[in-house]
């Protein structure tokens, strides 16, 4: 057989043809078939090796036969699925990450822990589902008590100081690949962390009455990436307008991306005794006018019941092309008021921006 | 490591699996398009997709076959994608698929056809190492990629009619072959 691709090498044959459009999850999916196939390939040669091996000192040796961590589903490269998420905001994420490739089954539900990787800023952990049942639109591995603790954390993240977030991909009918993104947002950031990793649920986050109980738990060590924090001296990065005052008071790069620390101090304004509250969003480009998509964690909004406090968002943004030598972080700001007795709010205005905190990164 | 169109079959060769993607990623358009091409009137894209996958998995796995720079790989995966799709109508078809009509409009099938339809990749494949190399590249063309005569014509520079006689004397070269006769 191997002659035959080397005849095909001899024909050089040209076939003219336009190519087809692909889309990423194909690309994906042919990846992963092709890696399921290789690994089994691989497998049934090294177990024939192993078995000859251990029925050559099976004499000697009253041993018991190793379970392989066979046939696990391979995603070819899990992160290029989200690429095309407004909340992907991670480069190279595949240079960093670190494979773990565990599976799980319980309850008909196999979760399969692919790869994860840990900045100091974020906890990205990427995993699949996998399962005959209907799961619905975007279902995650869920825990009551939380999925992620790290022994390194003590109680410090038990109930605040982290923000989490999740992004799903429906990569067939029955399987959906999820990016699980903890936030570590105050508090400390251990150089190694131990963690553990489950759930006693998987939940659809569009309908969460739709859910399948069981039990999976992971356990895997990352090591923090190199980062750099930059303080910033007071007053040097803000905007101000309108009452508003917004200031980047740190910045921390790592490898795969950047994170901004932003403090908000917003004087809202009761008109006509009318409840109001404001919300502020945050755009960011550079000179080169690109955009960037971020992850924002927006703290606690602003309203006329407590008036002067101050807010803490983070907008973690990709890594800045190379070429560009400022970044530019908008803010949008939304008004709002009570619309009724259920307490919705309504925007009273359409956003409105201020000017940009121009951050220069050269 | 990274891979880029420079390093990539080196590090396929070396079967790297971020070459392997690299090369998914790449080909991946135009492999389809050929797969697509011979296999849509079965209709069914999980075949397609399969034979996809196969297509860059032998690929993979016979990196080491493939000589030249980044315009032949894109001739050979091509050539492969194209085996791989008559491999598979090979599977799905209950009947033979090259046979060529003769002015009546019936299938005109001889006793070595017939055997050379039932012969496997592997038999054929040993045989034809007694035929010349431009034979050889023939058969393949005809066996292997269900190329027409015409077509096979065009690609060796030759008319129909020399591919027609020399298919019709390889096949009794391969007869004699099987049969242990002596050369003639």
């Amino acid at each position: 057989m191997k002659k035959l691709y080397k005849q095909f090498n001899d024909l050089n044959l040209d076939i003219n043809i336009e190519p087809m459009e692909v889309s990423t999850v194909e690309k994906e999916r042919v990846k992963r078939n092709v890696m399921m196939v290789k690994k089994k390939r691989q497998f049934i040669k090294n177990f024939i090796v192993a078995a000859t091996f251990f029925i050559a000192f099976s004499m000697t040796l009253g041993y018991t036969f190793p379970t392989f961590a066979a046939n696990l589903p391979f995603i070819g490269n899990i992160f290029e699925l989200f690429i095309d998420d407004e909340r992907y905001v991670f480069n190279n994420y595949d240079h960093y990450s670190t494979s773990v490739g565990v599976s799980q089954e319980s309850n008909e539900v196999e979760v399969t822990v692919t790869d994860a990787v840990y900045d100091g800023e974020n906890i990205t952990i990427a995993y699949t589902i996998k399962s005959e049942k209907d799961l619905g639109e975007r279902p995650v591995l869920y825990g009551e008590n939380r999925e992620l603790t790290a022994e390194e954390f003590g109680n410090r993240y038990r109930y605040d100081g982290y923000s989490t977030n999740y992004l799903v991909q429906k990569i067939n009918s029955n399987e959906y690949a999820v990016l699980y993104i903890f936030e570590l947002i105050r508090g400390s950031k251990p150089e190694e962390v131990h963690i553990n990793f489950q759930g006693n649920q998987i939940v659809d986050l569009n309908n969460v009455n739709n859910s399948v109980a069981g039990d999976w738990a992971f356990e895997f060590t990352l090591e923090k990436l190199e980062s750099e924090t930059i303080k910033v001296e007071k007053d040097s990065m803000k905007t101000e307008g309108e009452g508003i005052k917004i200031e980047a008071f740190k910045i921390t790069k790592t490898p795969i991306s950047t994170t901004f620390y932003l403090s908000e101090e917003v004087l809202v304004e009761k008109e006509n005794e009318a409840w109001r509250g404001v919300l502020i969003d945050y755009i960011v480009t550079d000179d080169l006018g690109n955009d960037y998509n971020v992850i924002h964690f927006r703290g606690t909004s602003h309203n006329t019941d407590f008036k002067g406090r101050g807010n803490f968002p983070r907008i973690v943004a990709n890594n800045f092309d190379e070429q560009a030598t400022s970044i530019m972080i908008t803010p949008v700001v939304g008004v709002y008021k009570i619309k009724d007795s259920t307490g919705a709010l309504e925007p009273i205005k359409e956003p409105y921006t201020l000017k940009p905190i121009v951050v220069p990164i050269k | 490591m990274r891979v880029t169109d420079e390093n990539f079959i080196k590090h396929l060769k070396k079967k790297r699996e971020e070459a392997l993607q690299y090369v998914i990623d790449e080909y991946m358009g135009i492999v389809k398009a050929i797969i697509y091409n011979a296999l849509k009137s079965y209709n069914d894209p999980q075949i397609i997709e399969e034979c996809i996958s196969d297509t860059f998995l032998g690929a993979y796995e016979n990196a080491k076959q493939f000589r030249g720079d980044k315009e032949d790989f894109r001739r050979w995966i091509c050539t492969i994608a194209k085996f791989k799709a008559i491999s598979q109508q090979r599977r799905l078809s209950k009947t033979p698929y090259f046979y060529e009509l003769n002015e009546t409009g019936e299938a005109a099938i001889s006793a070595e056809e017939e055997y050379l339809i039932k012969t496997t990749t592997e038999e054929l494949l040993i045989m034809m190492k007694q035929l010349e190399q431009l034979d050889r590249d023939i058969f393949t063309m005809k066996y292997f990629l269900n190329m027409k005569n015409e077509e096979i014509a065009i690609h060796c520079g030759l008319t129909k009619a020399a591919i027609d006689n020399r298919l019709y004397r390889g096949k009794k070269r391969l007869q004699q072959i099987r049969l242990g006769g002596s050369m003639t």
